[in-house]
């Protein structure tokens, strides 16, 4: 530029000159995450609903055993002596009682531990062995590609909830499967699950590594001679965790779902342990007498399902705002 | 009665498959006697519609042991003796009159009536070889019906077990054609309530020998009538499509060679539809009460519906109450540890809340807490007098169970706490409410003494065919078992069920494995008893000694409540446990 040429000087230079604006500062992914994350309310207000559950569920103990409720504890003194129906929400319970005299109020709280802890751990092994089989898949290729893929393609070919009771009912009797490896119970559902659910994050991450592979970091970092090992942990997992995030953050309330319809259908949680959609199996019939029996759990299935997909949307959003 | 173990089965599954809840009181069995009721009459013709969850476990009438079976058994054929609705005592049906007992009780004669036929296609008239055939041809293994080796195994000549062809039985003496001889090997005290068992209904022997020659006999998708109804066949004489649709539909329509001047049923509707797969009940019973169907089957109409009917001052006029005549009790495993002690199964009878477990069944409506076995149903027969019914060994405060006794038997029995310090004990129970909820109170009223139980949740009838009713599968509690008797005879009740020489490897009733050799003696000896008031006396003390041993704890005498439509007068049969008998229902006609 010489000078004095050209009079007007741009007004975005003035502004500039003036730094009087934020800096233009370098941000890591996480910074931009974050930051997109908090800018979307509905995402907080999940958020928020989450972290209050789990404190719930944490404390579940201390607080039934403040009202003096335990979950299993039957009070038959609720129930109608004449026709056995049980009584509505009163002080002492604040959402009624069920058909054996139970406090639902306290069954919906240990509920939201099965159900979380279905959610969680049944999620992250689930997470964990598809990320693991994909990558493995996705990198070598060959025969490691040919077994995995067919092993997915034939387990996408069940129907998902008839495969999951299947393996929910034959293990949840006696002592269950696998010479008594899987325990009918928590282990079943979650087994069940597993089994199921590994599948999809495998497949995104079998394609996501098939095209990684193939790219100039993998190339370099083996030119300068890193093992397989290497590449996958240190190359290629971290270009992975914004597809484990958003898949993990929406399959949760796939399980949720998954655990409270098994235990529906009477296959997930044995009695008397509560959880949500066995208590709903109990509540249908007597629905018309009895709706808080009904309503409270729902209402907790609900909510948790919900809050966790608006979660999940809005960590989709914020690691890709393509799709906002 | 001889032991013929693999050959007895049970009518247990009324009880347990009833859904739910039946009243303390009977509400409106006056009206059970086929009377029409105020404001319409009753009069020939119409449809009664019978709605059920589940079929018939036979459609044969020699193989059928369900109570809602025996409606339709009841309706289309003859057995020897037969019931009135509301009356537990049997009277003469095919029998011209009761049956005489002669040979210090070793003989009984029977006359039939004359002119009684077959429905189409067979069409000739009923002979005395006709029901001896009937009952013959339940020893054969394509028939294999449940309860003749209990009932007509002390026949002289009875085959021992199942035979391969229908066997001859020198005890069943045809002298002429309308006239029946029974030869027993001991005397039998209740041989008339078996001769008003199904089995005892006629059935051609030159029509269905060829059905029953086969593996499974096929008669029962053959069979002909001799009731005011037969099941509507083909020309050819078959069922199945026709009037019989399993588990969807049995079409009952008139017997053309039925003469209702030989028959006591008034039978007035000219139909009778069975409509099954109705699985809900609260679903059955709405449909009911707006008239859509006439009658349950074999569901009861759910507490919370009983609730909203008898609150309904018009519609409680279409609700009964019958006494089931049976009990549902906890089982224990007397042949493993703990169980095996007394004082360990003692204290589980005193720990056990009565009152919170009818509860889960629909509360006081749902029938009398049980204290012992012999359904008080049984008084109205000189039972109380003969020194039978109304002791309670184990008695506590509102039924609600009394912890400190229970403990203290758990000390007596060499555990110091009071609390059990074994290993977890196994309990399998039906994986639906009402059952499952049954079963939730029985363990956590045992975790007050220190049992851990592990529930093993399954459908009520795997909970029977795979684990208490074989022995070698035999859980420690089986929580949700019921009887209901073939009779109402005490022997009906305590027999099978607690007699050491009924154990059998499968189909076994005596669900807590007893044996104790002086009760299995005392049954022996009761069941040869001829006078009534002495046979009760000595079974009122097998009741007590069986409920002492605490083998089997009773907790229910259940109410059967029946919800009929208003278009038809209600006809509960209080010995089928209140099944309806659509012979005595009539449809009404507007006033």
């Amino acid at each position: 530029m010489s000078g004095g040429l050209l009079a007007p000087e741009p007004v975005a230079l003035d502004v500039t000159a003036d730094a009087s604006g934020p800096d233009i500062a370098g941000r890591t992914p996480w910074q931009l995450f974050s930051r997109r994350l908090r800018e979307d309310r509905v995402a907080l207000v999940a958020l928020g609903f989450i972290a209050f559950e789990i404190l719930v569920a944490v404390f579940a103990p201390w607080i039934v055993a403040a009202l003096g409720h335990p979950p299993n504890a039957q009070f038959p003194d609720q129930l109608d002596p004449t026709y056995g129906t049980p009584t509505g929400p009163s002080w002492s319970f604040l959402f009624g009682v069920d058909t054996v005299g139970r406090d639902v109020f306290s069954r919906v709280l240990y509920g939201a531990r099965v159900s979380l802890e279905v959610a969680l751990v049944a999620t992250a092994v689930s997470v964990a062995l598809g990320v693991v089989l994909g990558m493995v898949a996705g990198y070598y290729r060959g025969v490691a590609d040919t077994v995995i893929s067919r092993l997915i393609d034939v387990t996408l070919a069940f129907p998902i909830l008839l495969l999951a009771l299947g393996i929910a009912s034959s293990c949840s009797l006696g002592n269950g499967c696998v010479r008594g490896a899987v325990k009918p119970g928590l282990t079943t559902v979650t087994v069940a699950i597993v089994v199921v659910n590994w599948t999809y994050i495998g497949r995104i991450i079998r394609g996501q590594v098939l095209s990684l592979r193939e790219k100039e970091f993998v190339e370099s970092a083996r030119a300068s001679g890193a093992g397989d090992l290497t590449i996958l942990v240190r190359e290629l997992l971290p270009n992975l965790v914004a597809p484990i995030v958003v898949y993990s953050t929406l399959v949760i309330p796939q399980n949720i779902l998954l655990e409270a319809a098994l235990s529906f259908l009477g296959v997930g949680i044995n009695p008397p342990q509560a959880s949500w959609g066995a208590m709903l199996a109990d509540a249908t019939p007597i629905f018309a007498t009895a709706w808080w029996f009904f309503v409270f759990p729902g209402v907790a299935l609900l909510l948790t399902v919900l809050a966790f997909n608006l979660l999940g949307d809005g960590i989709r959003d914020a690691l890709d705002p393509k799709t906002a | 009665m001889s032991a013929r173990p693999h050959l007895i089965r049970f009518r247990h599954v009324a009880v347990a498959s009833a859904a739910l809840a039946l009243a303390g009181v009977v509400v409106a069995a006056a009206d059970a006697s086929g009377s029409s009721t105020t404001g319409a009459k009753a009069a020939r013709g119409g449809t009664i519609t019978v709605l059920s969850a589940g079929d018939v476990d036979h459609i044969d009438p020699g193989q059928a042991y369900y109570s809602f079976s025996y409606q339709i058994t009841y309706a289309t054929q003859r057995p020897l003796l037969s019931y009135k609705p509301n009356s537990v005592t049997p009277i003469p049906d095919l029998a011209s009159a009761m049956p005489k007992v002669s040979n210090g009780g070793k003989t009984v004669t029977v006359h039939i009536r004359h002119g009684i036929r077959f429905s189409p296609p067979v069409n000739r008239e009923v002979t005395s070889s006709d029901v001896k055939y009937a009952i013959e041809r339940g020893f054969a293994t394509s028939v294999a019906n449940g309860y003749v080796g209990a009932y007509f195994g002390d026949l002289v000549g009875a085959p021992a077990s199942g035979t391969h062809t229908v066997p001859n039985i020198s005890g069943i003496q045809t002298p002429d054609k309308y006239t029946l001889v029974f030869e027993l090997q001991h005397p039998e005290g209740v041989f008339d309530g078996a001769l008003a068992l199904p089995d005892t209904a006629p059935v051609p022997a030159d029509y269905a020998r060829t059905f029953d020659s086969q593996t499974q006999s096929t008669y029962g998708m053959h069979q002909v009538a001799t009731g005011p109804y037969m099941i509507a066949n083909t020309k050819s004489g078959s069922i199945n499509g026709v009037g019989y649709k399993p588990n969807q539909l049995i079409e009952l329509v008139r017997n053309p060679n039925w003469n209702a001047k030989t028959s006591w049923r008034p039978a007035t509707a000219d139909k009778v539809m069975f409509k099954e797969g109705y699985q809900d009940p609260t679903v059955q019973a709405r449909t009911i009460l707006s008239g859509a169907a006439d009658v349950n089957g074999d569901t009861p109409p759910p507490p919370a519906e009983l609730r909203s009917i008898l609150a309904n001052p018009s519609q409680r006029k279409q609700l009964t109450f019958t006494p089931a005549g049976g009990s549902r009790y906890i089982a224990l495993n007397t042949r493993k540890a703990p169980f095996d002690k007394l004082d360990v199964r003692k204290a589980v009878a005193y720990v056990l809340d009565r009152n919170a477990m009818r509860l889960t069944r629909g509360g006081a409506i749902d029938g009398r807490i049980a204290t012992h076995f012999i359904d008080p149903g049984f008084a109205n027969r000189g039972f109380t007098q003969a020194g039978g019914l109304s002791f309670n060994p184990f008695p506590s405060a509102g039924s609600n169970g009394n912890v400190a006794k229970a403990k203290q038997l758990m000390r007596q029995a060499g555990y110091p706490t009071g609390m059990y310090t074994g290993p977890q004990l196994t309990m399998v129970a039906d994986n639906t409410p009402p059952g499952a909820n049954t079963a939730q109170v029985v363990a956590a009223d045992l975790a007050k003494i220190g049992f851990d139980v592990k529930t093993i949740s399954v459908t009520h009838s795997t909970m029977y065919t795979r684990f208490c009713n074989v022995p070698k599968n035999e859980p420690n509690i089986c929580p949700n078992v019921g009887w209901l008797p073939d009779f109402h005879e005490p022997q009906a009740v305590l027999d099978v069920t607690f007699s050491g020489k009924r154990i059998t490897p499968v189909n076994n009733s005596n669900w807590p494995l007893l044996n104790d050799p002086s009760i299995n003696a005392a049954i022996t000896r009761a069941e040869r008893i001829l006078d009534p008031k002495a046979r009760w006396a000595a079974w009122g003390q097998i009741d007590r000694k069986v409920t002492e041993t605490a083998a089997a704890i009773p907790w229910l005498w259940e109410d059967y409540p029946t919800l009929f439509s208003s278009h038809v007068t209600p006809a509960p049969e209080r010995w089928n446990g209140g099944s309806p008998d659509v012979t005595f229902m009539a449809v009404k006609t507007a006033a």
